[in-house]
């Protein structure tokens, strides 16, 4: 009985020495981070901003909260280092920063084009950061995107958070970006997040400076910003981004339309949702030449019809599916080109397709100048599409019965 | 502790067979007792007699009718002409085959005998000329009708509940299983109380070495009076020094055969409605009799949602604190978010502020227990309104801690086992401290501590978790789940049983200290 006791008792005390640091913060001391957005300032200085979660207690009950306006608070120092600003923000402030519920990091353009490695660095190492949260580009500063509020959520950075989920353009992680950066043969990218008005939130690529009646403004995903190792060096459209999405197979949800030209009489537009896509690229080495084949299936409903082609028909939808075939295997080689030749950067990975499944080749030839090597290679691509579902109607409401082409 | 009482009167009288003398000794010992009734009489002025009894313990109307009644109007010759002809056993015969009516009597020669069956209630009848004593039972007392259970309330099942006199025990019990292998054995305990102990079983399923074993413990216990089954279950457990029950206590004859049926032994104490089951195991205690008679897919859910409740009654505020204080990042954004804004005017660390909420809930429950009836409600509008709605306008507590406290107090309250559903309400408590100092290190050190304690306990040689370590295929089927009874096997093949089911033939000699 006393054995045990003191047992006990010594247990006990060697429990309270194995811990390091006691790390006891109540909620009332902590500062929770949602977003943080960092840009290059003059003399080389990195700019942190914060977004930061207001927890003040909405008097009573939920339902007579506050308006959203100012559900967070913006704090921003200027460092030598991310940790520096850091530090200073922390000074400001009578609660601890806490980072592991940051949503988002946002980029400035002028800071990504010197280089993001000691950014991630920091996001790296330091541990209240999570590996999830995403990582944004934006072209100007990433300051001022902070200032946008929600329309939705609480606060701004979830529902970005939100929007990559979707996946609606290809995205990354900061875990993601440094992996890329690390793995051989392939280029990291991230989203590209803009300020644009609310009314008339678009994904094309644009700079327009037009506002709405309301002046509003929104944060929308415009494409994405593509890196050569740790420096970004340009900008890829919407379009190019959902394409980046199909050859990674990551692709959630996406819609392709096509038209059918002026000439046999059977003018009009066809929307296809994607359901499935499953793209293979397989590399060849002949001759000094690096080949690649790229195989995509699709299948997907059709959602919309404008046209005279009767939907009942297989005919009709085979010619549909050729129609879709030729304007996915168009996008493919577009997003190809321009990775190719415009930013000579590789980003879909065909690098690491090669290390892969041509590990000799690789190791022997190309594994120090991919770089160089890279806008030479030769790509081929083939797709299959195949449409299961037409919706919940046939034949175009819009024309008569017999103009219909059967 | 057993108090050193010494007793007054020496038993060592020897009956004399003469009334007058014979009543005096008992005038003696029963001096200043006045529920101690004598009564003398003359049989045809030829012998005395003597009736000797408890009133209040004794049906008057059988002592007046079937004892004093056919005595008095008996045959003259019987008694007149006896005098030299007849001889003590004639006298006896006559008395036992002629006279008296009763159906349970018997001749005792030793005082100390005799004492004790006038104390329990029967009706003691001296004659002259006879060194023995006929004890007459007559017993019949107040006593409660057989009622639903407090503490056991089932939707389905019998609604027949022990009480306080031990017959009507037994007999609920024997209604319940009509052969002659359900054993029920007689011991006497409490130096002073001289409790009724039977201990019942089921001859050919239950390990013999265990009705042994439980035989010895009871027969070692020195005590003066046993008042409830928790003497009886203190003296005989394995471990006094832990939280866990480790008898079964009950106050349902269903389950108390249930019990049986699985080769366990049943204690049922005189004076108490409680009957305690050995060997106790921890799920066991956590089964409801109604469990065996609701359909076995919603009675296997109930079991599981029990196991949830006793991880929900263990940790919950520990983790409550454990998290806001330490992991916050494990919190989802969104409901950290409004965690942290309904605790923004609570002025105490998150620790004070679960500890003040559960000693006041604690609180009120035990006066709810205590109060009488009418008061109780009072209490708990007064607990309801004050601690749940004021304290968090107030300012004093958030509201998430308000909904924890009530989710653990919920779950405690699903222990089928009351014995049980306190242990956990205790272990909260350390829960909670190893919590705020060490957040979830601190609770799996406890949980740790708690897992290494409760392996070690053993009730009458069966390990407490059995069947789950030592792990038991078979008996798993009644564990998480409670398979069909066509999936079960039965103890239809009694020694079978023996040989592969019973669990408690690990059995092992209790260490004596």
């Amino acid at each position: 009985m006393r054995k045990q006791v003191i047992l006990f008792l010594t247990i006990f005390v060697f429990m309270y020495m194995l811990t390091g640091c006691w790390s006891r913060v109540e909620l009332n001391d902590i500062a929770i981070v949602t977003a943080a957005a960092l840009d290059l300032v003059d003399d080389q200085k990195i700019q942190l901003g914060v977004q930061v979660m207001k927890t003040k207690m909405t008097k009573g009950t939920a339902g007579r909260g506050e308006s959203s306006d100012n559900t967070t608070l913006i704090f921003s120092e200027q460092g030598d280092s991310v940790m520096d600003a850091y530090r200073k923000i922390q000074k400001k402030i009578p609660r601890n920063l806490i980072f592991s519920h940051n949503r988002i990091v946002i980029i400035g353009e002028k800071l990504a084009r010197s280089g993001i490695t000691p950014v991630i660095e920091f996001f790296s190492r330091y541990r209240d950061v999570r590996g999830n949260s995403y990582l944004l580009t934006t072209k100007g500063k990433a300051f001022d995107l902070l200032n946008v509020g929600p329309n939705f959520e609480k606060f701004s950075a979830e529902e970005i958070r939100e929007e990559q989920k979707a996946r609606v353009i290809d995205s990354a992680t900061i875990r993601d970006f440094t992996y890329r950066l690390l793995e051989e043969g392939i280029e990291p990218i991230t989203s590209q997040l803009q300020m644009i008005p609310a009314g008339e939130k678009s994904t094309e690529d644009s700079n327009s400076e037009k506002k709405n009646k309301n002046n509003e403004l929104a944060l929308g995903l415009v494409g994405v910003g593509v890196y050569r190792k740790d420096r970004l060096i340009g900008w890829m459209n919407a379009q190019d981004a959902e394409t980046l999405l199909w050859l990674r197979n990551k692709m959630k949800d996406s819609v392709i339309t096509v038209m059918i030209p002026d000439e046999n009489k059977l003018f009009g537009k066809l929307s296809v949702q994607l359901m499935k896509s499953k793209a293979t690229i397989k590399s060849k080495v002949e001759n000094e030449q690096v080949q690649f084949q790229v195989n995509i299936e699709m299948t997907g409903d059709l959602y919309e019809n404008t046209t005279k082609l009767s939907t009942n028909s297989s005919n009709n939808l085979h010619t549909v599916q050729q129609l879709l075939e030729e304007e996915v295997e168009r996008r493919i080689r577009s997003t190809v080109q321009k990775s190719k030749n415009k930013f000579k950067t590789d980003i879909i990975g065909f690098g690491s397709k090669l290390h892969r499944q041509n590990n000799k080749e690789w190791n022997e030839k190309y594994s120090d100048r991919w770089d160089e090597k890279f806008p030479e290679i030769k790509v081929d691509v083939t797709a299959h599409f195949k449409i299961i579902g037409t919706g919940r109607i046939n034949d175009s409401l819009i024309w008569e019965e017999k103009e219909m082409k059967k | 502790m057993v108090q050193k009482i010494q007793l007054e009167h020496n038993y060592d009288y020897i009956l004399s067979g003469n009334v007058t003398e014979d009543l005096n000794q008992f005038k003696t010992i029963f001096d200043n007792c006045i529920d101690i009734k004598f009564r003398e009489f003359d049989i045809h002025g030829a012998r005395k007699g003597a009736l000797v009894f408890l009133s209040g313990m004794v049906n008057m109307q059988t002592i007046d009718f079937e004892i004093m009644k056919p005595l008095i109007e008996s045959d003259e010759r019987l008694f007149q002409e006896s005098a030299a002809e007849l001889n003590d056993s004639d006298i006896q015969n006559i008395i036992e085959n002629r006279l008296l009516f009763s159906s349970q009597l018997s001749w005792f020669e030793d005082f100390p005998d005799i004492i004790e069956h006038v104390l329990s209630g029967n009706v003691a009848f001296l004659l002259d000329g006879l060194q023995q004593v006929l004890v007459i039972n007559a017993k019949d007392w107040e006593k409660r009708t057989v009622e639903e259970p407090a503490t056991e309330a089932v939707i389905r099942g019998p609604r027949e509940g022990f009480q306080e006199t031990i017959s009507t025990n037994i007999s609920l019990i024997r209604r319940r299983l009509k052969t002659p292998q359900l054993k029920m054995e007689d011991m006497k305990v409490g130096r002073l109380s001289n409790t009724q102990i039977v201990i019942t079983y089921l001859e050919g399923i239950v390990d013999t070495k265990l009705v042994d074993e439980v035989k010895n413990r009871i027969g070692k216990i020195k005590i003066d009076a046993i008042l409830e089954s928790g003497y009886v279950e203190e003296l005989i457990e394995d471990n006094s020094f832990s939280l866990f029950p480790q008898v079964l206590i009950t106050e349902r004859p269903d389950r108390v055969v249930g019990n049986l049926l699985e080769g366990k032994v049943g204690i049922i104490i005189d004076n108490t409605p409680f009957v305690i089951i050995v060997p106790g195991t921890f799920f066991q205690l956590l089964q409801s009799p109604e469990d065996y008679y609701q359909r076995y897919f919603v009675a296997s859910a109930i079991r599981m949602l029990r196991f949830f409740a006793v991880l929900f009654s263990l940790l919950l505020p520990s983790l409550y604190i454990a998290l806001t204080t330490y992991h916050q990042e494990m919190i989802p954004t969104m409901l950290l978010i409004s965690i942290a804004a309904s605790r923004e005017t609570v002025p105490f660390p998150a620790f004070i502020e679960a500890l003040v909420m559960e000693i006041a809930f604690e609180s009120l429950r035990e006066a709810g227990v205590r109060l009488p009836r009418p008061v109780g409600q009072a209490v708990s509008i007064v607990g309801g309104l004050v601690i749940g709605q004021a304290a968090v306008e107030a300012g004093i507590v958030s509201s998430p801690l308000v909904i924890v406290v009530s989710m653990t107090g919920i779950a405690s309250f699903i222990f089928p086992s009351f014995q049980l559903g306190l242990a956990f309400r205790l272990l909260r408590f350390p829960m909670m401290i190893a919590a705020a100092t060490f957040g979830l290190y601190g609770i799996l050190m406890m949980l740790l501590l708690l897992l290494i304690h409760v392996l070690r306990l053993k009730s009458f040689g069966v390990p407490y978790l059995t069947p789950m370590a030592p792990l038991r295929i078979s008996g798993l089927k009644d564990v998480i789940v409670r398979a069909s009874w066509l999936k079960q096997s039965t103890h239809t093949g009694e020694l079978k049983s023996q040989r592969h089911q019973n669990p408690f033939n690990r059995l092992r000699q209790r260490q004596n200290k």
